[in-house]
């Protein structure tokens, strides 16, 4: 099994904030420090108090998992020599897109991270569907915690619906509640949801909550540890039905949700959802029909397989290469961006001060910064707006000239104690672009007027160019899969025999 | 070749170049505006394909509430004993001051939130009128579904005219610059979304932008050295996927910054200050307004302006969510009409969202998914200080599906009469 669990080098992060008091009045000191990544491998107890709950961590310091979380994410990237896993990683992040910046999420990030999206990425889909329901970042996200008998919360049943499985094209919402009039309904084989499976599913996941020290009468409290926990006494046992299945009053503890979970993750309009939007994100903007239902085959083959979205990856690395290189070029994120260039100009990035997650998160949406659940958008044309494009040509040229403190990098590497601009340019060509491109660097030194037979001494100045040559299309942009061969070479997989 | 030939070919073109169909623009399409009266109240889905407004005289502005706001909570009908069995004490609010005497939509009292007062300040000086029970026809409850019929300006997305979104397919089917007081060189922004992210509504647009702040101008990174790199890059990979949009968007960047004065010590861009009496809350939504009132004050030929204002799912500790929400989106509403008026600049403002919410609260003291909802028309000329559209009642037999808030004005005849105001 391919693992994407953190591999990452030891960095103290700075963390810094003034004095202040707690509600209750009690003080808290100035704090300013460099601090290593602790909470990466947190439980849940010791992320639980970053909630706020019980007022044990200063609020200040409460947004530390969300910088741990951003600043591992980019240090992966730098680190790695695969980084499609990466963006892999990022694909199931955004399919089951949490927002970080609600206080009792944030706290959670780490864990949900590495137990729900790393750990499950390569697995089986049902399994992560399954994590994904029980994590409090998740049921805090979509309020399930709060859910009761009665009039259940139905946030995350509609969700759960919509986005993480059956998807928006098998959403009749036409038939509202005349589930018999859903084709197959009748045969048990419904070809998609209405708004009564959602209400039903919502009482089905009564009762799924978080041990955060609530009241759960009798005077009774839960503890306070993070923890999912099923409460009997909030679930709403009688009948119900979802997706024409009956489900019987009583059914026993958990037996309800985890038989939506079960019916969600094995109908084939889940497989057909998530195939298009694999297709999207890792071939084309322009999915057809033959390789979206080629990949949904495949996942519905082994969807009980323990490397199921291992299958369904190496699928559609085989089947990339049919369509032609341009067709299948997809923006670069903001941390490949970082980690690509800082790899072509053997820069070694520090990140301790933290203070280029400003500037990466002013090039795209920052990871677990999208307020709705269907997660950041996934099209060219929404990434390269002018908030965006601007913040890219910023990252290039900061991460360059040094503007954030990441280190400085020689520009002169290998080249002669006198050499041209010409010479800088095509120096860093191969590294930047895989092979030599004179036309960008010709480009670029015409649009300065300098004369690339000039000698070029001044360092900056040569930096500043090689990251406006960062800036080319050819730049940001990059396949999202590896090639077959590649594919084998990392996995030990069958990749290469198409 | 005529005018309108040439903005299909043009416009099918340009949706090639994004990956996107062409649907059905026929010339019917075009000339739907004028056949085309009661477009929510068309008994044959083919004659209400697409909404195409008349031109808008003074900029129209949208403030879309994501997330599917609680128009019941806006305006309360506390008097309505289905509304206080169906809501308990904690899911509302007690009336007194500014907000002890309702407004009428029809003989329904409606009592303004106590975050609103802005809004009730604004109501009584006629610039802003409420339209209660307003969405469409469809029964859809996905956030998602429902953001998509309101910015492709169908009434469901069982049948499409085209792949654009409603603001974009104003720019494309009109010349809205003809019309247009451009300020200085060939330079025209139609469209913007004070946003990060561009907005559904103007997919499609040949001429947007989507940048959130602009107080402080948006100056290219690097200068106009690195302006020119970018440019010439693009130039050299102009056969490149991203090219194209790359060159436009860096161009519009360099222009726009042009376009706001500048100390002339430093040549910077001076931050924008409001000249209005009331100041901008530094919160969304007026960082977006803020943002549209900058460009309407550079004369860039602005038309049409989306602002996000997201946060409205209130699912669970609804009452919280909202009176903060609501302060900021009072707040900035306020400043903005303010700030317009003394600079005597037309507009015409819709605040709408995708649908309201259930009537009977949740157990986790929310609300889940609904259907009416409630909006906002706000502007120079409009002929405000009543409420609009039609109460349906709360009575079981009078809800949608016997649950939530009927519809009784199609969202597009809101806009319409926006324009209308402009």
């Amino acid at each position: 099994m391919i693992n994407s669990a953190f591999d990452i080098p030891s960095i103290n992060l700075r963390l810094r904030y003034d004095a202040g008091k707690y509600p209750d009045g009690r003080e808290y000191p100035a704090v300013d420090q460099y601090r290593p990544l602790s909470l990466l491998t947190a439980d849940l107890p010791t992320l639980f108090p970053y909630t706020g709950n019980g007022d044990l961590i200063p609020q200040p310091e409460r947004s530390r998992p969300l910088a741990e979380i951003q600043v591992a994410n980019l240090l992966q990237m730098i680190a790695t020599n695969d980084p499609w896993k990466e963006v892999w990683v990022s694909f199931w992040r955004d399919h089951f897109s949490v927002y970080g910046y609600d206080g009792s999420v944030r706290a959670f990030l780490p864990h949900w991270e590495r137990t729900v999206i790393r750990e499950h990425c390569w697995g089986n889909f049902h399994e992560m569907l399954s994590a994904s329901a029980q994590h409090p970042a998740m049921l805090y996200y979509l309020n399930n915690q709060s859910s009761r008998a009665g009039s259940a919360n139905e946030n995350y049943a509609r969700e759960l619906f919509e986005l993480h499985t059956l998807g928006r094209p098998a959403y009749l919402n036409n038939l509202y509640a005349q589930w018999r009039k859903v084709p197959g309904a009748l045969t048990g084989k419904p070809t998609g949801y209405i708004d009564e499976d959602v209400y039903e599913a919502a009482r089905s996941f009564t009762g799924w909550t978080v041990e955060n020290g609530a009241g759960i009468g009798g005077g009774q409290t839960l503890p306070k540890t993070g923890r999912f926990v099923y409460v009997e006494a909030w679930h709403d046992n009688y009948q119900k039905r979802v997706l024409a299945s009956e489900f019987s009053p009583y059914a026993g503890a958990m037996s309800d949700g985890n038989k939506v979970l079960s019916l969600c993750a094995k109908h084939p309009a889940t497989a057909h959802h998530i195939a298009y939007k694999l297709v999207r994100r890792f071939i084309t903007e322009k999915p057809s029909d033959d390789l979206v239902s080629s990949t949904a085959q495949v996942f519905i083959h082994h969807q009980d397989s323990p490397e199921q979205l291992t299958l369904v990856y190496e699928h559609l690395v085989k089947s990339a290469v049919k369509l032609p290189v341009q067709e299948r070029l997809k923006v670069r994120s903001p941390n490949r961006l970082v980690a690509a260039f800082a790899q072509a100009v053997k820069l070694n990035p520090v990140l301790d001060e933290g203070t280029v997650l400003g500037p990466l998160n002013q090039a795209a949406p920052a990871l677990y910064s999208w307020r709705s659940p269907e997660g950041p958008p996934d099209a060219m044309q929404l990434q390269l707006t002018a908030s965006y494009l601007r913040g890219r040509i910023q990252l290039m040229q900061g991460i360059a000239e040094n503007w954030w403190g990441t280190g400085e990098w020689n520009p002169f590497d290998q080249l002669p104690a006198k050499r041209s601009f010409g010479q800088l340019m095509a120096r860093w060509e191969a590294p930047l672009f895989g092979g030599p491109r004179p036309e960008l660097s010709s480009a670029i030194l015409s649009s300065q007027n300098t004369n690339p037979n000039d000698v070029v001494n001044d360092v900056r100045r040569a930096r500043r160019l090689v990251g406006l040559l960062a800036c080319a299309p050819s730049f940001q942009t990059e396949l999202a899969l590896p090639s077959p061969a590649q594919w084998m070479q990392s996995s030990g997989m069958s990749g290469g025999k198409v | 070749m005529k005018r309108r030939n040439f903005l299909q070919a043009s416009l099918a073109a340009y949706l090639a170049s994004l990956g996107l169909p062409l649907i059905g623009i026929s010339d019917a399409a075009f000339a739907q505006e004028s056949t085309q009266k009661k477009i929510g109240n068309s008994k044959n889905p083919k004659e209400e394909q697409s909404l195409v407004l008349p031109s808008s005289s003074a900029p129209l502005i949208v403030v879309f509430l994501r997330g599917g706001a609680d128009g019941l909570s806006f305006l309360s009908p506390l008097d309505d004993p289905d509304f206080l069995a169906a809501r308990p004490p904690e899911m509302r609010f007690v009336p007194g001051g500014f907000n002890a005497n309702p407004i009428l939509a029809g003989g329904t009292p409606l009592y303004w939130h106590p975050s609103a007062e802005p809004l009730s300040q604004l109501y009584q000086a006629g610039r802003l009128a409420p339209w209660v029970a307003v969405g469409f026809g469809d029964e859809t409850r996905s956030h998602f579904e429902a953001q998509e019929i309101m910015e492709r300006g169908v009434s469901s997305l069982q049948s499409l005219p085209d792949a654009l979104g409603w603001m974009a397919r104003q720019e494309i089917s009109r010349d809205t610059r003809a019309n247009n007081k451009i300020n200085s060189g060939q330079f025209t922004l139609p469209l913007f979304a004070a946003n990060n992210n561009q907005p559904r509504s103007m997919q499609g647009a040949t001429e947007v932008m989507t940048v959130k702040d602009l107080t402080g101008g948006i100056n290219f990174p690097g200068g106009p050295a690195s302006f020119k790199a970018i440019e010439s890059l693009c130039h050299v990979e102009s056969s490149h996927a991203v090219s194209p949009l790359m060159l436009k968007t860096a161009k519009n960047i360099d222009t726009l910054n042009q376009s706001f004065p500048k100390n002339p010590g430093d040549g910077k861009v001076l931050p924008y200050s409001s000249s209005g009496a009331i100041a901008y809350p530094n919160s969304d939504p007026a960082v977006g307004l803020r943002s549209i009132a900058r460009l309407l004050q550079a004369k860039v030929g602005l038309q049409y302006a989306w602002v996000d204002h997201e946060g409205w799912d209130t699912h669970e500790y609804q009452n919280g969510r909202i009176s903060n929400l609501l302060k900021d989106l009072s707040g900035a509403l306020a400043a903005f009409d303010s700030d317009m008026q003394a600079q005597k600049q037309a507009y015409s403002l819709v605040v709408m969202t995708e649908f309201g919410r259930r009537l009977r609260s949740n157990r986790s003291n929310g609300t889940d998914h609904g259907h009416g909802s409630l909006a906002f028309v706000m502007g120079s000329n409009v002929q405000g200080g009543k409420v609009m559209g039609s109460w349906p009642g709360l009575a079981s037999d009078k809800l949608d599906r016997g649950v939530d808030l009927a519809v009784t004005t199609d969202y597009r005849e809101v806009l319409r009469r926006a324009i209308a105001w402009s």
